[in-house]
């Protein structure tokens, strides 16, 4: 059973430490363009967010397991196969990238208009304010929505049993519930609630230390 | 300095701003007084350029702000610092970070020697040397108000605006930063434009004033004239109301000026003319250390040609309401 648990373990983490990484850097771009382009934002533009904010919303009510099955061709073509752990990284890529654009917009829109506007009197450029004002003040705003992706990563990575990536939510699906080993059951459960744990005192603690 | 022609401004059907004219010149402490919404604000953002304008013009020093490309328009801003109601400090940045943060906009290093000796000046000048590494959630708002004032000085602008700069403060603490306001003027010779809704900081700092109601320009000059002899406008702003006045005999306001407010011009005029009258309404208001104002007294009918001619034989200014 160690070596089983041991094993789900390091995929569980190598899907969220992945997915979680390649989201954030990839969904930084749309939250940047869907906060400039707001009609509130430095360079109001309609038709972009509007496209943009579709595209994230559709891309958001799609169900995790259809959306990886979806994606297989995508998957073989970025990694060369389509199941296993390291190819369960895609899809879970790919659906948190919505997700972490949605939260890094939200923190960076609750930055002060009145900082936006303090450095526009400086003659601050529009990179500029992205940079020094926004960025660096939605820091703890950004992160805690990080440890938010984390924690709803860990929730989807369980699903990536479905194409073999294996992991802790595997393991409880299917020697747990499916052989009915009660002990898998709560061996997983257990280490998943420390792994949230962890994460979230980790994640609130940097929010105020940073903020 | 600063030539406003006939500017306009509207917000779809709404106007903002409606044939407003003025003219700032170097050295002066321009006011600009009105209740809430009604264009002030937006006033001073057409001069720097954080807000456009249909109609009119503005010249900064022969240029024309609606003309000018994003680079001039830039330079046009560097030369003007400007300071919030809500002092708009990144919390995230200590003091000297958030000073220096104007520099970095402009490609300087924020830890140079120059710009070290620089900032750490203004903070003298401000009084807060011994906070440079605090961050404003330590600072108490009069405090935060002063970084932000030695943060729009950074880059060594002509001109300073100053948004309802202490409405956010209590009456002491804004005292203090009129004080700062008036040494920065006079010492390093910077022209101060000023938004507000408080009379109290026109009357303590200001040269000049325009008063705009819903738009519109409707007194416009010295603050001591204009608050000494209102017109109807600035009365209502005021609050001063007429109708309380007696509606028997004559009322007469006596203005006072610097020479003659400190003399006993009332009790000598009931002693010289040996009559009564009463007295119903008056205020003494202190402008830049000037001390002005006005006083009505109520006079039997038969009295007034006698204490008119001594009024203009003393050199009273006065009118009959």
């Amino acid at each position: 059973m160690t070596d089983i648990i041991i094993k789900a373990t390091g995929q569980t983490l190598t899907m969220v430490f992945w997915s979680t990484l390649f989201s954030v850097i990839i969904g930084f771009i749309p939250a940047i363009v869907l906060t400039l382009t707001a009609p509130d934002g430095l360079k109001p533009n309609k038709i972009i967010y509007g496209i943009l904010d579709f595209l994230v919303n559709t891309f958001r009510s799609f169900p995790f397991i259809i959306l990886m099955v979806i994606v297989i061709p995508f998957t073989r073509l970025l990694v060369g196969k389509a199941i296993g752990t390291t190819a369960a990284i895609v899809p879970l890529t790919i659906s948190a990238i919505p997700f972490v654009a949605r939260v890094i917009e939200s923190a960076l829109r609750g930055v002060d208009s009145g900082l936006i506007e303090a450095a526009r009197s400086f003659g601050a450029s529009d990179a500029q304010i992205i940079f020094r004002v926004y960025l660096k003040e939605a820091v703890p705003s950004i992160l805690s929505g990080i440890t938010l992706t984390m924690i709803s990563l860990i929730g989807y990575s369980a699903m990536g049993g479905a194409i073999g990536a294996g992991g802790l939510g595997d393991v409880a699906i299917r020697y747990g519930y499916q052989a009915y080993k009660v002990n898998y059951l709560i061996v997983t459960s257990i280490i998943l609630i420390v792994f949230v744990q962890i994460i979230q005192s980790i994640g609130n603690l940097l929010y105020k230390k940073l903020s | 300095m600063i030539r406003i022609q006939n500017l306009g401004k509207s917000f779809g059907e709404l106007k903002v701003l409606e044939d407003i004219s003025l003219e700032i010149e170097q050295g002066d402490i321009y006011g600009i007084i009105g209740q809430s919404g009604a264009g002030k604000s937006t006033l001073l953002r057409c001069i720097n350029g954080l807000e456009t304008y249909n109609e009119g013009s503005i010249f900064i020093e022969d240029k024309e702000v609606s003309s000018l490309n994003k680079k001039e328009l830039r330079n046009v801003q560097k030369g003007m610092g400007m300071i919030f109601q809500n002092f708009n400090l990144l919390n995230r940045l200590d003091v000297y970070d958030n000073i220096a943060l104007p520099l970095q906009f402009w490609g300087q290093k924020k830890d140079s020697e120059e710009n070290r000796k620089k900032i750490m000046e203004l903070l003298a000048l401000v009084g807060l040397e011994d906070k440079v590494h605090s961050y404003p959630r330590q600072l108490s708002g009069g405090q935060k108000q002063r970084v932000a004032i030695a943060r729009a000085l950074v880059l060594d602008p002509k001109i300073l605006l100053c948004d309802e700069a202490t409405s956010a403060l209590d009456p002491q603490i804004t005292k203090g930063i009129l004080a700062l306001l008036s040494k920065i003027n006079k010492e390093m010779n910077i022209t101060i434009i000023l938004v507000t809704h408080q009379m109290e900081v026109v009357k303590e700092i200001c040269n000049k004033m325009i008063f705009i109601k819903d738009g519109r320009n409707v007194a416009m000059g010295r603050p001591e004239e204009l608050f000494v002899s209102p017109n109807k406008e600035i009365q209502q702003f005021v609050g001063e109301h007429l109708d309380i006045l007696p509606r028997t005999g004559i009322n007469i306001k006596l203005f006072f000026n610097n020479e003659n407010s400190e003399d006993h011009v009332i009790t000598q005029l009931a002693r010289t003319l040996g009559i009564d009258f009463s007295i119903c309404q008056g205020k003494l208001d202190n402008f830049r250390g000037t001390i002005l104002g006005s006083l009505v007294i109520n006079i039997k009918e038969s009295d007034k040609e006698k204490v008119t001619e001594y009024l203009d034989k003393i050199n009273v200014l006065w009118e009959e309401l």
